[in-house]
This record gives structure tokens, sequence and C-alpha cells, in this order.
């Protein structure tokens, strides 16, 4: 067995990608990204309000917009180029006096509900919403439910419950034990009487 | 070729794992449920009674510590229920196919 998973271990060694071998992990993986990786270089000279009631509305409503070019992120958090200009556009809207919905409808529109970071609770997109909450719910009564109607499928054809099984297998170990011990101490080991040894 | 290797390292891994439960002695291992047959079943069952009091009596002389014979007692008590279980079962629908 260890010289299988012996050979296994060269055989991955010797096969691997020619990719992986003498990758220079110091470097990189793609060369040609920029250095600023899709950050705008420019987004220092950018500035979002922050204080105050418009900037407590800018960042109510940055932080519902999703980054497109991140992992996660909402594009309050993020520097992208395309973050920045979205944060612009946030902040025209919110110092023209338009509300966190009448914002965040504008940019559904122009990029569809999946700019937003939470799904819309309307229309079909409320089952995002409902389904975890309700398998939550349901989901411990279908487990019980199949569990008590297998059980009782079981029951039917005959078989016993388990207690029932477990004092079975105790009676008759008492009963081996009583056996072993009258018989004449051949071996230390106590042996079965129908020679059913494992 | 690389894959060709994988795919024979999978397939010889996976025999190596899977063949105790086959060719494992006195079937130990085996699923009852593809168990035909209640002599072999009351034969398992008496086996892993005689298996118990062996480890029982490992475990008082020492030879087994509190943990391990607490994992072997009850391995052998969900292997006696499993098997009692089909053995019940194939019993009382008066079931007896060859194995």
């Amino acid at each position: 067995m260890n010289a299988l998973f012996t050979l296994a271990f060269l055989l991955a060694m010797v096969f691997q990608p020619s990719g992986a071998q003498g990758q220079d992990t110091t470097k990189p993986a793609n060369r040609d990204l920029p250095i600023e990786n899709g950050i705008d270089p420019d987004s220092r000279k950018h500035s979002w309000p922050s204080e105050g009631p418009i900037g407590d509305q800018f960042r109510e409503v940055a932080k519902e917009l999703r980054c497109p070019t991140c992992t996660g992120l909402s594009i309050l958090e993020s520097d992208a180029r395309f973050s920045v200009q979205i944060k612009d556009l946030v902040k025209e809207q919110v110092e023209a006096g338009k509300d966190k919905q009448e914002i965040l409808k504008f940019f559904t529109e122009r990029y569809g509900p999946w700019i937003l970071r939470s799904p819309p609770k309307t229309g079909f997109n409320v089952l995002a919403w409902a389904l975890p909450i309700g398998m939550m719910l349901v989901g411990p009564v279908l487990i019980w439910f199949f569990v008590w109607r297998k059980r009782r499928v079981i029951t039917s054809l005959g078989v016993r419950p388990i207690e029932e099984i477990v004092d079975e297998m105790n009676t008759r170990l008492v009963e081996l034990r009583k056996l072993v011990s009258q018989a004449p101490q051949a071996s230390d080991k106590p042996s079965s009487p129908q020679g059913g040894s494992l | 070729m690389l894959i060709t290797t994988s795919a024979v390292i999978s397939v010889l891994l996976l025999i190596v794992i899977m063949a105790p439960f086959f060719i494992g002695k006195g079937g130990m291992l085996q699923e009852s449920s593809s168990i035909n047959s209640t002599e072999r079943l009351e034969a398992l069952k008496q086996a892993f009674l005689s298996r118990y009091l062996q480890d029982e009596a490992s475990f008082k002389q020492g030879e087994l510590s509190q943990r391990a014979w607490d994992k072997r007692r009850e391995y052998l008590t969900h292997r006696y229920v499993d098997v009692a279980r089909r053995h019940d079962y194939l019993s009382r629908t008066h079931k007896e196919p060859q194995t």
C-alpha cells in the first residue's frame, strides 16, 4: 500500500503540468495586467461626500451597488476604475436630490438587477429570500417525516426496533459469557460455540 | 499520457480501498443488505458476539485502551443491529433466495 502511494506521488511529480514547473512565484502570474491591476490611478483625485446627510446617503447607496470588476465588493469599498465612475454618478445623483430608491432604479435600468448586491425582493427574486428561510423552517419537519415514515415501513415488514435487537444482543452475550466461563480453560480468548469467529 | 496514468492509479486505489468490503475475512465489512441467507446472517451475528467477547477480554487484560474498546463495542453493536434487521426482514417475509 505504501509502495502504491509512493508510486502515485512520484508519477504526480513527474507528470505535473508543464506550466507548474519552474514557475517564478515572485512575479505576478499575469504579466500583461498593468501594475495598478484595474485600479484607477486617479482615484485619489476624486472626492466623494463623506459628511452630513448627503454623505450618509452616498454611502448607503454606494454599498448597495456591486463593483463589476471585483469579487464580492461594493463600489464603496473599491477603487477600481469602473467603481470610481459609478461613484461619480452616485455622487451627482445624490447631490441632485434623488432618493436611494430612485438612484438604485437608475442603475438597475442601466445595468440590470445584477448591479445590486442583494437581489430585489420582487417577482422571481423573492425566491432567493424565501427559499433559504423556508427550507430552514420546513427542512427539519421534512427530515422528521421521512425518518418516521421509513421507521413505520420497516416495522410493518417485521423488523424489530433497535432497542429490542440490542436487548437480544446483551442477553446472548450474557449466555455466551456463562458458556465461556463453564468451558475448560483451554485458551485465554473466548471462542464462539458455533465456530463463527471472524 | 497523464490522464491515462491518473485513471489507472485511481482505479487501482479504488480497488485497494474497496476490496476489504467484498473479500474481507468472514464478510465482516460486507453490507448486510447484500446477504440473502438467514443461515449466513445468523452465523455473522454469532461471529460478532464472539468478537465482542474477545475484545472485551482484551480490554480487561489491558491490551485495548478505553477509547479503542468503546469504538470497537460501538462498531460491533451497530453491525449486529444491521445484520439482525436484515435477518428479521428475510425471516419474516419468508424470502430465502439463493446467495
